[in-house]
């Protein structure tokens, strides 16, 4: 909406999200996300710390406090410097550790990282953060709804059954199945399908256009819409 | 260079002409897929038959009612069966689910209820502050466009377009696979693990022990209350109040109550006055029972709404007690009653 907008004022907005979640390592994901906001940084904040050029011990601490203010820039509070803290971390390792990994390998660390760091960056706090490592880490055991269990009897081995699921729509019966569906069709436009900036004029018309009646019920009739999470920031 | 100019205006005119073809086609594709083919008869099919199988048997009783119309509450909580013999006049549990929006519920239920008739209401907090904008888009608007256009056609024009924009990418995924399921002859699982619907519209079987397993989650769930102003402001209000005064109008008498709730957290004081006073102050009357339908944790199947098959027998006792004496009883309407009840407030005359 964003580039619609500004187009509409002849003005070109940069391209700031290039398909980040296919990257193939951290360096390459901070290359597709927020890419303003990435050169900004690189601009204005590591190399005006000297960047590389003061051996690697200046390096390294230059590309931690880079990304750590990095964080600090998304909103004044400890998850978001722990975010920042995160991804500087990563991004140290692959220059301490350049594997080369093939590029599904590489892709899938990339991604599991990605997903670990955006935990501190939605908590509401540090105390969320860590509860929600506990749960991925199942330090918490599984959950699943009651009827699923009841249906696939092998599940109780290694679930508890529990009447609802609150955080996945109503979570009892086919909420469930339904929420696991929409989440790999998600995963799959984002990871398998190319990005709009990837299509041809035409065919990023015909999709645009066969996708416009979806569009409408998402903007207009959707009663549990989240907005955007930039529009926050 | 003027002619490319033109040529690039008739190239971005054309592209625009496709753009809005495209756009108008997608519509249509749209409302034809899930007009008339894609459904979803687990989900809201399950739904769908128990609404149908209510009405039919409402078509049926020719007698004076008496109806109970709630969301889920309705039939968790409140038992036909056992109030039926006692207030001495056919009953069905018309509730469904919380989130069938009200103004659905009172078209169809008004077809079937007639003078004479009795409606107690336990509506949960939910119901009476439920958006306009949420309501439209329920569960019963996909029934409805997909389904029942005659009752969509009596329901306001935002609801017509409501219905036809029901249906997301969800419905789009789940629709197919739950055809499959079908013809697969799936085994549902909800009557084994919550229980079943018996022939007043109670929803039965959901056993305490059939509720053991949820005993850890109800003990955690939280519980958050409607004020006092969203009640009076609320939407959902605003058509229970229109139900209220279309009833007295046609001489069918509605009894407002509370819904079930949690003992430990029970709702604010003035929350229940505002509930009450949109039945007191529309002709309506209102049952509050000696416990104000507060239940301890235990009692509960799997949320705030559904009382165990035990605490429902209980909480229907103590009801159809109180129902006795408000409701329309044939003979009560004759002056020289034998049973020597007082007579009910808002009595028909006829």
């Amino acid at each position: 909406m964003a580039i619609g907008l500004a187009r509409m004022l002849n003005v070109r907005l940069p391209l700031n999200f290039a398909s980040p979640y296919k990257a193939t390592s951290i360096a390459d994901f901070w290359h597709r996300w927020h890419i303003t906001l990435s050169r900004f940084l690189r601009d204005h904040v590591y190399i005006a710390m000297g960047g590389n050029r003061r051996g690697a011990l200046r390096r390294n601490a230059n590309l931690m406090t880079t990304m750590l203010l990095g964080g600090l820039w998304h909103g004044a509070a400890w998850n978001f410097v722990l975010w920042g803290g995160l991804h500087g971390l990563y991004l140290l390792m692959g220059r301490i550790y350049p594997w080369r990994l093939p590029a599904f390998a590489g892709r899938t660390l990339t991604l599991l990282a990605v997903l670990v760091a955006w935990v501190p960056f939605r908590a509401s706090g540090i105390d969320a953060t860590v509860a929600m490592f506990r749960g991925m880490a199942g330090l918490n055991g599984i959950a699943l709804p009651q009827m699923i269990v009841h249906a696939v009897p092998p599940l109780a081995i290694i679930a508890t059954a529990v009447p609802a699921l609150p955080s996945l729509g109503d979570g009892r019966t086919l909420s469930f199945p339904e929420v696991t569906a929409c989440l790999a069709l998600g995963w799959v436009i984002v990871l398998a399908l190319p990005s709009v900036h990837e299509l041809s004029q035409r065919t990023r018309g015909w999709t645009l256009s066969a996708g416009f009646a979806f569009t409408v019920q998402a903007l207009f009739f959707a009663p549990n819409a989240t907005p955007f999470l930039y529009f926050q920031f | 260079m003027a002619k490319s100019r033109v040529i690039a205006s008739q190239a971005r005119q054309s592209s625009s002409r496709w753009l809005i073809r495209g756009c108008l086609a997608s519509l249509l594709l749209y409302a034809l897929a899930f007009g008339s083919l894609f459904d979803r008869p687990l989900a809201f099919g399950f739904l769908r038959a128990q609404i149908d199988a209510k009405l039919e048997h409402a078509a049926m009783i020719q007698e004076p009612k008496l109806v109970i119309l709630a969301g889920s509450n309705g039939p968790y909580s409140h038992r036909c069966e056992i109030i039926e013999p006692v207030v001495h006049m056919p009953c069905l549990n018309g509730g469904i689910a919380v989130g069938i929006g009200l103004d659905y519920l009172f078209a169809r239920w008004q077809l079937y209820l007639h003078r004479g008739d009795v409606v107690y209401m336990p509506m949960e907090e939910a119901q009476y502050v439920r958006t306009r904008a949420a309501t439209a888009v329920g569960p019963d608007a996909a029934i409805m466009f997909r389904h029942d256009w005659r009752t969509l056609a009596t329901l306001s024009p935002d609801r017509w377009l409501a219905g036809l924009f029901a249906f997301d990418l969800r419905f789009a995924l789940m629709a197919p696979t739950e055809a499959v399921l079908l013809a697969a002859h799936f085994h549902d699982p909800r009557p084994d693990v919550t229980g079943t619907m018996n022939a007043w519209g109670d929803h039965v079987g959901h056993t305490a022990e059939l509720a053991m397993p949820n005993q850890a989650t109800v003990a955690a769930l939280p519980r958050a209350h409607a004020s006092a102003e969203q009640v009076r402001a609320g939407y959902g209000t605003s058509l229970i109040i229109s139900f209220i005064r279309w009833a007295n109008a046609n001489g069918i008498r509605v009894i407002g109550g509370l819904p079930t709730e949690f003992a430990d957290h029970p709702m604010p004081g003035e929350t229940q006055e505002a509930m009450q006073s949109v039945y007191l102050a529309n002709g309506a009357d209102f049952i509050v029972l000696p416990n104000f339908s507060r239940y301890p944790r235990s009692a509960f199947f799997d949320s705030a709404e559904h009382l165990n098959e035990t605490w429902q027998a209980v909480h229907s006792r103590l009801l159809a007690e109180q129902l006795r004496w408000h409701r329309v009883p044939i003979a009560a309407a004759h002056p020289d009653d034998p049973t020597g009840r007082p007579a009910p407030r808002n009595m028909p005359t006829d």
